[in-house]
């Protein structure tokens, strides 16, 4: 479970990114996180990745109490989440397979654990046949799926996707919007911070708009239409 | 087991990492071998010189005339009083007739002498005190002390030399320890450098190990591998042409002006590697550790 505790963070140069945010988020629970430009989403996200650390109140997820983790814990508050960005952060001197692989490789999982799990979730992701291509030879959905199953593969708890669908085309939007629906019935908690109207509209998932550092709306159904 | 699968993994992305960056690492390389060629020439000139001085014994020696009027007494009483200035000297009374013979030896035929030892009423040396010291350090006050004992009519001695030859091998080490200074500077900017070009190069490569969850020793490790690489390398590459320096050129250049003797490379190759070694080690994970760190604290 993640629980934001009237959790404020003030950036050294006096931004105030985060004001006094409750909120708390279930084991297996599937919520959008909308808002304009600036109002407080990647910082909410940078939070939650231990990026940024809290200036006030007080953030759990799981054991971790993350306003006083130390920074030598931080790596293991990771590998309880994967993490999908905009812009795919994939390794392009890598394979699609070694891009996957590397995230188990960075925890010390064995060869023999890699070799399994791998195929499995390039399977899941539909990127069997492409295993041996590297990133510039994909399609940015494809790259973007390999992302997912990078951000899948160490098994965690929760996925954080922030602004998955931004590189991509409509189409590709829905079917990665598609996975998370099937990686969210799987039992893990998806976190998905957009600003797309229409994708919130469609899923009628949970949706907490922020505004401002501040959280305006938190409803089940579409994207708040007063932020449009 | 996870440690070693690890380590191996590491391993390979560090010698990945120097053959990455290879202009940066063969100047890296350069600069530390000269640092240590420098290093290691200087110390072994200065040990080669001061070996020969230790084996030049007369330098450090003491010869006090004795009055020919003092009498058997007189003499003993002296080497007692001369004996009890320092425990660090060793006093041998040479009488007129050893005198002579001794240097019938070192003139071998050039004079003829056969006069003097048949007659010994006709021999013009004095007898003597051989005085050994085995620190220059405080020799110019023990010289004080014995020419102002009576029956001393005069010393000779070359405590001068033995302090020039002290002086210039401490100015030599000197400036071999300076220059190793500057160089090592030199090293650690360009390993330091090299290392940030890797950190550089990689820097989007380190932001998604930390978002899938690699500690700051998994990040790190590699550059310290390739730093230990860079300075092992160039301890193996200086020691090889310091050997070739030494049993060829310096040994050369001693042999053929008749310097002196110089001892075989084996005697110091131990220290040498091991200096070597430390000074590359040194600066590797000096060098890597800087600049990595600097970068993981942004």
């Amino acid at each position: 479970m993640i629980t934001f505790q009237n959790v404020s963070m003030v950036y050294p140069n006096g931004t105030a990114a985060l004001r006094n945010v409750n909120l708390q988020i279930n084991d297996g629970e599937f919520v959008f996180i909308v808002g304009k430009s600036g109002a407080g989403k990647t910082t909410l996200t940078k939070l939650l990745m231990g990026e940024e650390r809290v200036t006030g109140g007080q953030l759990h997820t799981g054991k971790f109490k993350l306003e006083k983790l130390s920074k030598r814990k931080i790596p293991y508050l990771r590998r309880t989440m994967g993490v999908v960005f905009q812009d795919f952060r994939l390794f392009s001197n890598k394979t699609v397979y070694e891009n996957i692989a590397f995230a188990l490789r960075v925890i010390g999982e064995k060869p023999s654990v890699i070799r399994k799990r791998v195929p499995v979730f390039l399977n899941l992701v539909e990127l069997t046949d492409k295993a041996d291509r590297f990133p510039d030879e994909l399609s940015g959905g494809e790259q973007q799926r390999v992302a997912f199953a990078r951000a899948l593969v160490n098994n965690p708890k929760m996925i954080i996707a922030d602004e998955p669908t931004g590189n991509v085309d409509p189409e590709m939007s829905k079917e990665l919007m598609d996975l998370l629906m099937r990686v969210n019935k799987l039992g893990k908690t998806v976190i998905v911070v957009t600003h797309e109207k229409d994708l919130v509209d469609i899923f009628k998932k949970r949706v907490v708009t922020i505004r401002d550092g501040e959280i305006v709306s938190d409803r089940a159904g579409g994207y708040a239409d007063e932020i449009c | 087991m996870k440690f070693v699968r690890n380590f191996f993994y590491l391993l390979g992305q560090g010698i990945v990492g120097v053959f990455r960056n290879s202009v940066m690492s063969t100047a890296s390389i350069l600069v530390l071998v000269c640092c240590m060629l420098i290093v290691g020439t200087f110390g072994l000139v200065v040990k080669a010189i001061n070996d020969n001085l230790q084996r030049v014994d007369t330098l450090n020696v003491i010869v006090a005339y004795i009055n020919p009027a003092a009498t058997d007494e007189d003499i003993q009483k002296m080497k007692k009083d001369i004996e009890s200035y320092s425990t660090d000297i060793t006093v041998e009374y040479v009488d007129k007739k050893t005198g002579l013979e001794r240097l019938k030896e070192e003139m071998g035929s050039e004079i003829d002498l056969e006069m003097y030892l048949r007659d010994e009423r006709l021999n013009p040396l004095p007898d003597t005190f051989e005085i050994n010291f085995s620190s220059a350090e405080g020799a110019e006050a023990l010289n004080n002390y014995i020419n102002n004992l009576d029956n001393i009519t005069d010393t000779r001695h070359k405590i001068g030399l033995v302090e020039k030859v002290n002086t210039a091998s401490k100015g030599l080490m000197a400036i071999a320890v300076i220059l190793m200074g500057v160089l090592l500077l030199v090293a650690l900017f360009v390993i330091m450098n090299t290392i940030k070009l890797g950190v550089f190069a990689r820097r989007d490569e380190i932001a998604v190990m930390r978002y899938v969850g690699a500690t700051n020793t998994f990040i790190i490790t590699p550059f310290l591998i390739e730093g230990i690489i860079i300075g092992t390398f160039s301890a193996c590459l200086a020691y090889g042409i310091q050997y070739y320096l030494y049993t060829q050129v310096i040994s050369d250049i001693v042999r053929s002006y008749g310097i002196g003797t110089i001892a075989p490379f084996g005697e110091t190759a131990f220290v040498v590697g091991a200096g070597f070694l430390g000074i590359g080690l040194f600066a590797g994970i000096i060098a890597s550790g800087i600049s990595i760190k600097r970068y993981l604290s942004e």
